[in-house]
């Protein structure tokens, strides 16, 4: 009887073993390192379900070289250290390509991993300057570049407050991304644009997990600035900007990326906070209309609630899944495609991109792996973003 | 600046101080730290936004909130500390962390792991003094904290169940062989540790009007402090201590150097230990005269 009972699951074992690979072929894998929980959490789930578009997209479509594209999501938990497994868990699915991480943060782990993997990998949101330049040449980005923006963030808010002269830090401690913004790549950009740093030494910085901000509002109304940069991540600005509502301390603001979200602007109220993405929602554009209906309908059904506008991020988790698709269309990949040349195809698509048509943008890759985009600036007024 | 901040630190205080009083009584009459104390203050408001949620009117809502918590803690106890032997020092403890890491996770599951925002209920005005600025939500923290204080400190010296409450943290096999019914008096002051800690959470959710699954997590660590400081199961203390530790936190984030201000409140926590190592009032409920 036991025999009988090994023989048979010897047989179902073999048969699986047979028919996995085979099943397995008939798609093409993406990675996605995302970060779905964590307290990048509003970021990921929104990016996972844009990704899914143009996914579902390019599937409708026929698929790439007659095969279907499947996500393989592994969580990151919003983690550096997580973002590392994450990466290697990909890379050892065989996985045409990787998108993700979102979060700089995560980018400076996970990068250097896929580099040395040899894994083509997209990042849809991270944007502090030289980071791709580092981890040649397996890694890009396209979402945008800080030190454009923030430029075109002051000299939108200069133009609106020509009297302005002086500016304030504040920066979640914590917050790889924001630090980098708030020590290397906006003090260029403020003293380029003629205003003064009150307290570039001194920046008042925001413990972790902070729900109380009354003081450090208090502590920054007390340096009297004509203009606060706030260098929060998504959750902690809220808390910021609220208790700024609180204390009226009405200076106007502004911000990295990330921030140009329905909840952020209704907890911003009558503040004026700026803020600058290569991303416009509202644009005219019939693919982008398109792109922000289905995003809505979406977010309305699995995530209720929360912001239904997609950001930069989710454009640019639109557009990454576009442009691998295109790569492996133009390259010819089919699943029986070895992954080490599906990979070096894609990189050298990627490496040569020029005048891709994106979101109401025209995509061109830097020879350091970064795109480079038009920015839209926005300021909230009266609880709503208004682009400028 | 320096009178804002005080202020500042003086209503964040409120809050420890509201979390501390609850967590004191519990360890105060069994002698087991409640780890599950700042779960079932995040469960508070989850249960108000839930309610909010399901067309409850929010006044209602805010009182079940704490209702609800109350009696989570009641369950805390009967499945966390009742069936851990006495002896079992270390039982209540994992039993008791255990029960709030489940909360956390039904939480999670519910709502996910990012804050939502929490509807605005008691639209108390902020008031200004000079420059000063004293928020309405705070004021009433700071107000409640200290009416329950002086509630506590009669209910435990002048009725019959402060009594009990004294005699069983005294001696447990003592106060029940004089007649005291234990496991009633036990579940009570579950049951009143859990209010507090579910109205210090709805005081969080409406002051910053922002909840999450791991609002509680920052408080945790931070009431554990309070109740060592203030004098292990003492109320005056847990009050004291949590004032002084928010006033603490509030200037040294105010005026120590940037990014030294949590080294500096830990510091300044071990200093208190090395000057007073039984706490600031030290005697607690069991040592007091029955």
């Amino acid at each position: 009887m036991n025999q009988k009972r090994l023989f048979l699951a010897g047989l179902v074992l073999g048969f699986t073993a047979v028919i996995q690979p085979v099943l397995a072929q008939q798609s093409i894998k993406i990675g996605v390192n995302v970060e779905r929980t964590g307290v990048a959490s509003s970021y990921g789930t929104h990016m996972l379900i844009a990704a899914q578009i143009a996914l579902d997209e390019v599937n409708r479509a026929g698929g790439v070289n007659g095969a279907q594209i499947e996500f393989v999501i592994e969580d990151n938990r919003s983690s550096p250290e997580q973002a590392v497994i994450a990466t290697r868990n990909i890379d050892r699915l065989g996985v045409a390509a990787m998108l993700g991480p979102i979060q700089t943060s995560q980018c400076r782990t996970a990068f250097p991993a896929a580099n040395r993997a040899g894994l083509v990998s997209i990042s849809p949101g991270s944007a502090a300057p030289g980071l791709t330049a580092q981890n040649r040449p397996w890694t890009f980005r396209i979402a945008a570049i800080d030190s454009l923006i923030v430029e075109e963030v002051i000299s939108g808010l200069k133009r609106n407050n020509p009297n302005v002269k002086t500016v304030a830090i504040a920066v979640d401690t914590r917050d790889a991304y924001n630090q980098f913004l708030v020590k290397t790549v906006a003090p260029a950009a403020i003293e380029k644009s003629g205003l003064t740093i009150l307290n570039k030494d001194q920046l008042v910085e925001m413990a972790p997990d902070t729900t109380d901000f009354s003081v450090f509002i208090t502590k920054l109304k007390a340096m009297n600035p004509d203009v606060v940069l706030l260098g929060a991540g998504f959750d902690p600005a809220h808390g910021f900007l609220r208790e700024a509502n609180r204390q009226r301390f009405n200076v106007p603001m502004f911000a990295g990326q990330g921030y140009i979200t329905t909840s952020m602007a209704t907890a911003a109220n009558d503040l004026q906070l700026w803020a600058g993405q290569p991303f416009d929602p509202e644009s005219p554009e019939a693919n982008v209309k398109k792109f922000v209906a289905e995003f809505k309908t979406r977010v309305e059904k699995e995530l209720p609630g929360q912001y239904v506008s997609p950001t930069y991020i989710d454009a640019s988790a639109y557009e990454s899944i576009h442009v691998l698709a295109d790569a492996m269309r133009a390259s010819k990949i089919t699943p029986s495609t070895d992954p080490k040349l599906a990979r070096e195809q894609i990189r050298s698509y990627l490496a040569s991109l020029k005048g891709y048509q994106g979101l109401g943008n025209v995509i061109n890759m830097n020879q350091e792996g970064d795109t480079v985009k038009t920015t839209m600036v926005y300021r909230v007024r009266a609880g709503k973003w208004v682009k400028q | 600046m320096f009178t804002q901040q005080l202020v500042n630190g003086l209503m964040l205080g409120s809050v420890y101080a509201l979390i501390g009083i609850g967590y004191t009584l519990v360890f105060g009459v069994l002698r087991m730290l409640n780890l599950a104390h700042a779960y079932i203050f995040t469960s508070a408001p989850f249960i108000t936004f839930a309610l909010i949620g399901a067309s409850v009117s929010p006044m209602l809502a805010l009182f079940l909130g704490v209702v609800g918590a109350a009696f989570l803690g009641v369950l805390l106890y009967l499945v966390a500390f009742k069936p851990i032997p006495p002896e079992h020092a270390l039982g209540g403890f994992v039993a008791s962390l255990s029960f709030g890491i489940i909360i956390q996770v039904v939480i999670v599951n519910f709502y996910g792991s990012q804050p939502k925002k929490f509807p605005t209920i008691l639209n108390l005005p902020d008031f200004n003094l000079g420059n000063v600025i004293l928020s309405g939500v705070q004021i009433g923290s700071l107000c409640i904290s200290a009416s329950l204080m002086i509630g506590l400190l009669y209910l435990i010296k002048s009725t019959r169940f402060g009594r009990n409450i004294r005699a069983i943290a005294q001696n447990q096999m003592a106060a029940s062989l004089l007649g005291v019914a234990v496991p009633a008096a036990v579940l009570l002051v579950f049951f009143m540790s859990s209010a507090l800690a579910g109205l210090a959470g709805l005081m969080v959710a409406m002051r910053f009007e922002s909840i999450g699954a791991f609002m509680g997590d920052m408080y945790a660590i931070k009431a554990l402090a309070i109740i060592i400081i203030g004098g292990l199961g003492d109320v005056r203390g847990a009050v004291f201590a949590g004032l002084l530790l928010g006033v603490c936190e509030v200037m040294f984030q105010a005026y120590a150097p940037p990014g030294w201000s949590e080294a500096f409140i830990w510091l300044f926590l071990i200093g208190v230990f090395l000057v007073r190592p039984e706490g600031i009032f030290g005697v607690g409920i069991k040592t007091r005269e029955i």
